[in-house]
């Protein structure tokens, strides 16, 4: 696999968790999904590519790639606030929030958008290595 | 052009693309979990092979290994300035092939201006 499509897994992933931790934020205030039951925030899980031809192949097999392992749900709490008047109160006229631990989404978001910027870099200089390549052979 | 520069100008351009890879891959996991960098090593070798002629510099290995100690993760920083110097001396001996290979041209093209 080449540095560029390395770094192009790389861009897929992190904006796909970038997603998933959107995805938290904004159902912060959410007291019943589509289902029914309450939001749970989940969490992305990503590592490097593991596919049969890269296990065949032990030399160079490492230089695969990352990719999305799956999106699990984070094990917490739910909020339970009293509030007969809403109408997703239970009988006891509790209303029950999932409880998102914003400050760790939002420390997250940064990690994930630095990540986000390396693999751009390190993509323009693979783009530049290319490109350099190219000009071997040209008549200056 | 001489035969010697070229094959180690060519294997020391195969080594760096491949630890330009090695780089990439790195950056890309840097949120993975029990992730060990790669690292791609050829220069001692290349420099040890270059005394014994053209053949020996060809068989010369580029090895793709795992970092041995575990580290604390992946630090972006360095992996960055690797990827830079990596992009920059490529670049130099690219530049230094085409400038070979524009003297070959020249010795081609001698007498027929």
């Amino acid at each position: 696999m080449k540095a560029q499509a390395i770094s192009r897994s790389a861009l897929d992933v992190e904006w796909q968790r970038l997603q998933v931790i959107a995805d938290n934020l904004a159902n912060a205030n959410t007291t019943r999904t589509a289902e029914g039951g309450v939001f749970r925030p989940m969490r992305l899980v990503s590592g490097p590519t593991t596919n049969f031809a890269s296990a065949l192949r032990a030399g160079t097999a490492q230089l695969s790639g990352v990719q999305v392992y799956g999106v699990e749900p984070i094990a917490g709490n739910v909020r339970r606030v009293y509030d007969p008047a809403d109408p997703h109160a239970d009988a006891s006229g509790f209303v029950t929030y999932p409880e998102i631990d914003r400050a760790g989404e939002m420390t997250l978001m940064i990690q994930t958008s630095r990540a986000y910027e390396g693999d751009l870099v390190a993509l323009n200089l693979a783009d530049q290595m290319y490109s350099k390549a190219l000009e071997l052979g040209g008549q200056s | 052009m001489n035969p010697l520069i070229s094959a180690i100008v060519t294997k020391a351009l195969d080594g760096l693309s491949l630890r330009a890879q090695a780089t990439a891959q790195n950056i890309a996991n840097v949120n993975s979990q029990n992730y060990r960098p790669l690292r791609v090593s050829f220069e001692a070798e290349l420099a040890a092979a270059a005394s014994h002629g053209e053949g020996a510099v060809e068989a010369v290995p580029l090895h793709v290994a795992e970092t041995s100690i575990a580290p604390r993760g992946v630090r972006m920083d360095l992996e960055l300035a690797d990827q830079s110097a990596t992009a920059m001396r490529y670049d130099a001996l690219v530049d230094l092939l085409g400038r070979e290979l524009s003297l070959d041209h020249t010795i081609i093209q001698g007498g027929q201006q």
